[in-house]
């Protein structure tokens, strides 16, 4: 067998058996199993941490107090992924291609050499894994800006609207000319507009739409109302 | 036994120990990465043997580029892993916040200018007097107010927000102080009206000049 060729079907094998075996393994294991022996394999097992994390916060944000991270299937899984991958992996294609000197050119590497390619190539999708969360990461980070100024803005949209209802407390209701700048408040990063109403006691302010760059929320202050605001759309 | 192979059997012991170890006392972070810089240490010297010990050219140079790739990438997941570990957490508790403080000012803040509103339009000379007029639902026992989720839901329920008030007549001066179970405040050591240490708390107040609302901490 030329070498060329001999070493194309030796990768060739290798890619079959990360496929096959890939393909048997969630068949046969599926997700939903509660060992699933598949967490073994996991080319990021840092994801299980950042899961067991994400319920911790969850937990903190409930009010309740978090689990403490204990050993259990899904900690244990983390250390048998980075030996299986990281350790026996590849060392046996290292010492697979360390035999294979010592033998005759023209047969096949060793068992072993092919066990530790495949689990060195499954090894290796760390490399979409990778891509895939820094991507997802800045994602998030900009779908988290967005909501941290929409939270803003209804911040200081209930703000400005205690502020007018003192302000039309203590002038008694609000005239044609009233505006926002007419409550003095300092350090307010958004633009609030007023919209009159039929009735000169109350007003309507209405905050930007951070998205359109249109009108947003609006809400209806009442003074003289138990209700004093309501929020309108 | 080659070195080779000591290697490995070192490599799994020493990372065994590393992680499960911490991983007991619930330390996962420094178990894994201990776990990562044995891993790493370990793929180091793969490269070395293969380096010292591959004739091949080819061979030497495909475990060494597989190696050493695997060594980067799990180095920069570790890194991008560890750097977003808390971001959930701080993310959720900002949003906590948000909703503490929105729901303790649109309950509380609009009591008070309500008070303060019947206060200018009635004929009572005292802000307290037309707090305990207005709301005395809410004015409970032991300097306890009762917010809008005390009133409405049984005592089973726990919104993880703490309600008190105080009165002054000398001053004319109604003040409620709300702390919360869960969000932090600014400052950690802050001592909480409640007896808490570093949560975020609010103070409400209301008298002649108006309805004032700041947050101490």
């Amino acid at each position: 067998m030329k070498f060329e060729i001999k070493t194309l079907n030796e990768w060739l094998i290798v890619v079959l058996i990360v496929i096959v075996s890939g393909f048997a393994g969630s068949f046969y294991w599926g997700n939903g199993a509660q060992f699933n022996p598949g967490y073994f394999f996991n080319p990021n097992p840092g994801v299980i941490i950042m899961g067991l994390e994400t319920v911790a916060a969850i937990d903190i944000f409930s009010g309740t107090v978090p689990e403490e991270i204990s050993m259990n299937f899904e900690t244990v899984s983390i250390l048998i992924s980075i030996v299986l991958l990281l350790m026996i992996g590849p060392w046996l294609f290292y010492t697979g291609y360390k035999q294979d000197e010592n033998n005759d050119e023209s047969a096949l590497k060793p068992w072993y050499w092919f066990l530790g390619s495949s689990l060195s190539v499954f090894s290796l999708s760390s490399i979409p894994v990778l891509i895939i969360s820094f991507t997802v990461f800045q994602n998030t980070q900009s779908s988290a800006e967005l909501s941290r100024s929409q939270d803003l803005v209804r911040q200081e949209l209930q703000h400005v609207g205690f502020r007018a209802a003192e302000y039309g407390i203590l002038e008694d209701g609000f005239d044609e000319s009233f505006s926002v700048s007419d409550l003095d408040i300092d350090g307010l990063k958004f633009e609030y507009k007023t919209e009159k109403t039929a009735s000169d006691s109350t007003v309507i302010i209405v905050a930007p739409n951070l998205e359109t760059g249109g009108i947003g929320n609006k809400i209806e202050v009442m003074p003289f109302s138990p209700e004093v605001m309501t929020y309108r759309n | 036994m080659s070195n080779e192979t000591k290697l490995l059997i070192g490599a799994i012991l020493a990372g065994s120990i590393a992680y499960l170890v911490p991983l007991y006392f619930g330390s996962i972070w420094l178990g894994y990465t201990l776990l990562l810089l044995i891993t790493i240490s370990f793929l180091g010297s793969l490269i070395w043997f293969a380096r010292l010990n591959l004739e091949s050219k080819i061979s030497r140079r495909v475990v060494i580029g597989v190696t050493g790739t695997l060594l980067i990438c799990n180095i920069l997941l570790f890194v991008h892993d560890y750097n977003r570990k808390d971001y959930q957490k701080n993310i959720l508790l900002e949003i906590r916040k948000i909703l503490d403080t929105g729901i303790a000012r649109s309950d509380v803040q609009k009591e008070l200018t309500y008070v303060f509103s019947r206060y200018h339009t009635g004929d009572r000379n005292s802000v307290v007097e037309t707090a305990r007029d207005v709301m005395p639902e809410r004015l409970g026992e032991d300097g306890i107010y009762l917010s809008e989720f005390d009133l409405e839901e049984n005592s089973l329920n726990d919104d993880n927000t703490n309600y008190f008030y105080e009165l002054d007549e000398e001053a004319d001066e109604l003040r409620v102080i709300v702390v919360t179970d869960v969000s932090r405040g600014e400052n950690p050591e802050f001592k909480n009206y409640d007896g808490q240490v570093g949560r975020l708390e609010m103070e409400f107040t209301v008298n002649k000049q108006g309805v004032g609302y700041e947050v101490r901490n």
